[in-house]
C-alpha cells in the first residue's frame, strides 16, 4: 500500500513536470518543477542531504562529497519527502550503513522507506526500465540477468545497487 | 563608513561606466560637483535618498539596480523546528539556506 503510494506519487510528479519518458530522469529539473532550489555543498560526511522549506521557498541540499549517482538519488529522495510528507518542514537525511527494511516501524523509518521507494520509482520508472531491459536483451542475446544491471544502471544514472534492488522489486530479477 | 555606501558606490560606478558617462558629465544632472560624485562612488559620502532617483534618471536605469542586495542572515530561532536539531545539524541547514538565498538573489539580478 505504502509502496503503491510512492510509485503513484513519483509517476504524478514526473507527469506534472512534463519531463516523463526521459532516460536518465533529469532529476534537478524535476526538483525545480516543484519550486525547489537545489544546492550542492560540502556537508558533514554522514549527511546525504536535506530538505528545508518555509513559507516562500523550498531548498534541497545535497552533499557533494558523495558520488554523482548517489547525489541524484538524494535529490530524488528529498523530492519524495517534499511531496509525500507535508508535515515536516525540515528533513536531514543521514547515510545509513544498514539500510532500513520493511520491518522498521517508527514514523520516521516509514517515511524514509517511502522516500527511497519514491526515489527509485522516479529515477527508474517501471515502463522505461522494462523497455530498456528488453532492448538490451534483444540487441545482445548473450546478455544475462547479471550483465544487464551495470548497463541499465549506467543508462539511468543510478548505482548498480539501486538498479539491482529496483529490478528485484519489479519482479524482473530473482531475489539474491 | 558603512559597507552599504561602498557597495552602492560600486554599483553606481559600474552603471555609470556601462553607459559611458564620465563623473564630470553626470555631476550637473544630479546637482553635485564632480568631487562629490567621486566620493559617493568610493563610499566616502553619505547621501539623501532623492539623489538615488536623480542618479537613476540620469543613467536611465531603475533605482533598484543601484541598490545592494539585502543579505539576510538566516536566523535559527525563526525557522520552526530547527532548534530541535543539534548545533552541528543546524549548521548544515544554515549552510544550505545561505547558499540558496544567495543563488536566488543572483538569479534575479
Amino acid at each position: 500500500m505504502a509502496k503503491r503510494e510512492a510509485e503513484q506519487a513519483a509517476a504524478k510528479v514526473l507527469r506534472d513536470s512534463g519531463l516523463a519518458g526521459q532516460i536518465p530522469t533529469p532529476i534537478e529539473d524535476v526538483a525545480r518543477s516543484r519550486g525547489a532550489v537545489v544546492i550542492r555543498e560540502r556537508l558533514d560526511r554522514d549527511v546525504s542531504g536535506l530538505l528545508f522549506r518555509d513559507d516562500d521557498s523550498v531548498m534541497i541540499g545535497v552533499n557533494d562529497l558523495h558520488a554523482p549517482r548517489r547525489q541524484r538519488f538524494t535529490v530524488a529522495h528529498e523530492i519524495g519527502h517534499l511531496v509525500m510528507h507535508k508535515g515536516r518542514p525540515l528533513v536531514l537525511d543521514h547515510v545509513r550503513i544498514n539500510m532500513r527494511d520493511a520491518t522498521s516501524s517508527t514514523a520516521t523509518d516509514i517515511e524514509e522507506i517511502q522516500a527511497n521507494q519514491f526515489a527509485a520509482a522516479i529515477l527508474m520508472p517501471q515502463d522505461l526500465v522494462i523497455r530498456e531491459a528488453k532492448r538490451i536483451l534483444e540487441n545482445d542475446p548473450a546478455a544475462t540477468d547479471a550483465s544487464i544491471v551495470p548497463l541499465l544502471a549506467q543508462g539511468f544514472e543510478v548505482s548498480e545497487q539501486a538498479m539491482e534492488i529496483r529490478l528485484v522489486n519489479l519482479g524482473l530479477r530473482r531475489q539474491i | 563608513m558603512e559597507p552599504f555606501y561602498r557597495e552602492f558606490g560600486d554599483l553606481l560606478r559600474r552603471a555609470r561606466q556601462a553607459k559611458g558617462v564620465s563623473q564630470a558629465a553626470i555631476a550637473p544632472s544630479v546637482g553635485l560637483s564632480r568631487t562629490s560624485v567621486a566620493n559617493i562612488e568610493r563610499g566616502r559620502q553619505r547621501m539623501s535618498i532623492h539623489l538615488l532617483m536623480d542618479f537613476a534618471r540620469a543613467l536611465d536605469v531603475e533605482p533598484c539596480t543601484l541598490l545592494p542586495a539585502v543579505q539576510i542572515e538566516p536566523d535559527p530561532t525563526r525557522t520552526p523546528g530547527l532548534l530541535e536539531f543539534s548545533p552541528g545539524e543546524q549548521e548544515q541547514f544554515l549552510t544550505i539556506q545561505r547558499r540558496a538565498r544567495k543563488e536566488m538573489v543572483d538569479g534575479e539580478a
